[in-house]
């Protein structure tokens, strides 16, 4: 079958973050201004920096997905699997009964580290001179935690997972859609999910780029990201099988590579420049045709740098359009982001509302770039949301009204 | 002096690590970073401050003292030199 | 959705790397070390030169960078217009380590390296770092769907002309602890042998003299499945391709569990081969089973007990299966 010309539309969307365990308590938390960054209680590590956690056991998450208890899953499929949940109530889908309407269902997954929590147990245990269960290790790779999730929804027809560190969910976001114009799928939910574990925070800990405060998006005093955890998931359908209303649709995406370095993202900004360049070209807009960008804004000296100078070479210094970094609440969700700020970019087409970054109190130095700090309601036609992650993995989406 | 050069070297070598390299071919005046000397990059500055506290137990927090003590190899043994207990 | 293979290259634990040398020859039995069929590597250093670059690659990156650099030798396409990885498991070597590292040293001296070398794009970052290409570049790690996934995303790129050509690679390591935990489930009963390598394709979206062969259908199937559902979706997929399942001359099988039964129960094909005996068991093998079935189409050859011969064909399935959960169905064809 031909690709369909017509574009995906967002049907439902599923949020669980350190700010609301489904969207509409992420959103009041946005609205508030809430932060959900404090201290580590997950596990015990010697470095005490600043997470955003869900605060929610992974038998409590367990409890809450309506998963029997004393099975094992990793942190990830939990997370992934209640905002998967959420986001198919929320575009009103029964999977079953889809199936039987003859409905081909899939699943794009992005995550990071899949069941790293569940390895670490293994190793700590064997450290130990516990026992060591091996089912531990069965849900390591990344993939492990998709297929949890499948299984427990009843999806068969298709299932992927992405591994692109922190761009992993705006990746799947574009392959479902390519999936649904092509015909392949019918109905996808798309989206990620990374939880906090050790392996993560150590990792970013030997870096040296987690902020011991509150991190400060854009701001000339930033020093660092917050680690945070979650799982955020659109169901995403062909807009002309749509009766219902829907958040908004799938206009553009890019992914381009930085080629930069393993780790950083380049001075000049090529990677970000490049993504948002080819979006826009996708979505066929003009850069003035975006009224709001959520950036990837994770507080590192290098990734705020390197985005703002995208913006301003892209936008022209003095027409960036009204941005903001959302992390300042939830933390860097890792491979999740894309998929909760997606999200949240659709919350704020729908609701006509741009959330702003909160303290933010000084400019970056030679950057014209600010980012919005108040509550603004707004018109939103065109937004767009970035997602940079390591190995130079630049994704930019664009959603319009 | 000369001994503790010869065994940062060697440090060097098989932490960062640096392939086909000897210890009689890295200068310990020159560079360590940047595009003279053996350009070294970010990542290599954090594997040596890993490599000074496994190795001499010295702890260096700052990243801005770090960029000066990590300039040379000789550099690092005048502050191992300093700082060993 | 198809594509079109101008040129691959494949690191096994046979002698592939060469691959007129492994086809030119009788044919090779892997020896297995300790239950493991080990990659035969190539000369890395003499591949990727740089020192600088190539120092802190682990195995499975080594792997990776060297059999994508081989596929794009010699093509018209030094920089392609997208990368796709595949690995189930990225750097497995590495993530142990630092997760040893920081259990075994109380979350000291960790070694920022191993972190950056263990996440699942590391492979596909590292390439495009090293071509300086700034398209499209994604890593899929979903067990045995992986390799199927990325060559879906870049058939459907050239589908809708976003992309003209594209690097498909994948990789996926041994390591003694994976080997050690199926080992403790019995896994490595009945002479199944863990294996590990990296296959890598440059797919065009239109023919050129180079071309030999195309994949012209793929599907992915979820496990458990019957008879019939396999069944169904073979000739499924021949249909869709305007073929018969009679049409199908080679039937390349990538089976986990037995062999022999498997083979009887699928039946489809005039000549059926067990590809993984020369690769191993391990979640990406279908890009090994893809690999071959293009070298067969293009060299017109097959197996026999001892030596290649002569065969003429046209149409080959490669049917995968992964620890009895993933299972995969792609269609090549001559051209």
């Amino acid at each position: 079958m031909r690709a369909t010309s017509g574009k995906s539309a967002v049907t439902g969307i599923g949020i669980i973050s350190c700010i609301g365990q489904n969207a509409e308590e992420n959103w009041k938390s946005l609205l508030a201004k809430k932060t959900g960054i404090g201290s580590l209680r997950l596990f015990s590590s010697r470095h005490q920096v600043p997470v955003g956690e869900i605060g929610l056991s992974n038998e409590q998450l367990a409890e809450k997905a309506g998963l029997p208890a004393g099975k094992t899953y990793s942190r990830t499929a939990l997370l992934g699997l209640i905002a998967c949940q959420e986001a198919l109530a929320d575009a009103g889908i029964d999977i079953s009964e889809a199936k039987k309407a003859g409905k081909k269902i899939g699943i794009i997954n992005g995550t990071s580290i899949g069941g790293m929590d569940l390895s670490e147990n293994y190793f700590a245990n064997q450290k130990a001179g516990k026992r060591a269960r091996l089912r531990d290790l069965f849900e390591h790779d990344c993939g492990a935690s998709t297929m949890r999730i499948a299984d427990h929804l009843g999806i068969k027809d298709f299932m992927t997972t992405i591994s692109t560190a922190c761009s992993s969910a705006a990746n799947a976001i574009m392959l479902g859609d390519r999936m649904l114009r092509h015909h392949e799928l019918d109905i996808v939910l798309v989206g990620g999910s990374d939880p906090l574990c050790k392996f993560t925070l150590n990792g970013f800990h030997s870096l040296g780029i987690l902020d011991t405060e509150l991190c400060r998006p854009f701001d000339a005093t930033r020093t660092g990201l917050n680690l945070g955890e979650g799982a955020g998931f659109l169901v995403l359908q062909r807009e002309e099988d749509t009766a219902q209303k829907t958040y908004c649709r799938l206009l553009g995406y890019a992914n381009a590579n930085d080629a930069f370095h393993q780790t950083a993202t380049s001075e000049d900004g090529e990677g970000p420049y490049l993504a948002m360049k080819r979006a826009l070209d996708k979505a066929g807009l003009q850069p003035g045709d975006i009224d709001y960008i959520n950036a990837h804004g994770t507080g590192t000296g290098n990734n705020d740098q390197s985005e703002a100078t995208a913006f301003v070479r892209l936008f022209g210094e003095h027409s960036i359009p009204r941005f903001s970094s959302t992390k300042v609440y939830t933390g860097h969700t890792l491979g999740a982001c894309g998929g909760i700020e997606a999200a949240y970019c659709a919350l704020m087409i729908k609701n006509g509302t741009i959330v702003p970054t909160y303290n933010h109190t000084q400019t970056m130095e030679g950057l014209d770039a600010t980012p919005e700090t108040q509550t603004t309601a707004a018109t939103l036609k065109n937004v767009m949301s970035n997602s940079f992650g390591f190995g130079g993995n630049v994704s930019s989406l664009v959603f319009g009204e | 002096m000369e001994q503790l050069i010869e065994e940062i070297k060697q440090y060097l070598i098989e932490d960062l690590p640096l392939e086909d390299i000897t210890p009689a071919e890295i200068d310990a005046e020159a560079p360590l970073f940047g595009d003279e000397g053996l350009g070294l990059d970010s990542i290599d500055a954090l594997e040596i401050t890993i490599m000074l506290e496994k190795r001499f137990g010295i702890k260096i927090a700052d990243p801005k003292a770090a960029k000066e003590i990590y300039s040379s190899v000789s550099s690092i043994a005048a502050y191992v030199q300093e700082n060993r207990k | 959705m198809k594509a079109f293979i101008e040129n691959s290259s494949c690191i096994s634990a046979s002698p592939t790397f060469d691959a007129d040398v492994f086809f030119g020859e009788s044919i090779a039995t892997p020896l297995a070390n300790e239950g493991k069929l080990n990659a035969q590597d190539p000369d890395y250093k003499s591949i990727i030169t740089d020192a600088g670059k190539r120092r802190r690659m682990g195995h499975l990156i080594k792997m990776g960078i060297s059999s994508s650099l081989s596929a794009l030798k010699g093509t018209n396409y030094a920089k392609p217009d997208a990368i796709m990885t595949a690995t189930a498991m990225g750097g497995l070597e590495d993530t142990e380590k630092f997760l040893r590292c920081i259990i075994d040293n109380d979350e000291q001296l960790a070694n920022p390296s191993n972190f950056i070398q263990s996440t699942g794009n590391t492979f596909g970052g590292q390439t495009g770092l090293l071509l300086q290409h700034h398209g499209h570049n994604v890593t899929y790690a979903h067990g045995g769907f992986s390799f199927e996934s990325a060559l879906i995303d870049a058939m459907l790129q050239m589908a809708d002309d976003e992309i003209e050509t594209a690097l498909v690679t994948a990789a996926d390591e041994i390591t003694a602890t994976e080997y050690e935990v199926m080992r403790k489930m019995g896994f490595w009963r009945n002479g199944r042998m863990m294996g590990e390598g990296s296959q890598a394709f440059l797919l065009t979206s239109s023919p050129n003299e180079k071309t030999k062969a195309a994949i012209i259908g793929l599907k992915t199937l979820k496990g458990p499945l019957s008879v019939s559902d396999l069944s169904n979706a073979i000739q499924d997929l021949t249909h869709k391709a305007g073929y018969d399942t009679e049409d199908i001359d080679l039937m390349l099988l990538g089976v986990d569990c037995d062999y022999e039964a498997e083979k009887t129960i699928i039946g489809y094909g005039k000549h059926q081969i067990n590809y993984k005996k020369w690769c191993g068991q391990f979640a990406t093998a279908s890009g090994f089973g893809l690999w071959m079935a293009n070298e067969l189409l293009s060299r017109q050859i097959i197996p026999s007990a001892e030596e290649w011969e002569a065969a003429h064909l046209k149409l080959a399935m490669v049917y995968t299966e992964y620890r009895q959960n993933d299972y995969s169905l792609m269609l090549v064809a001559t051209v």
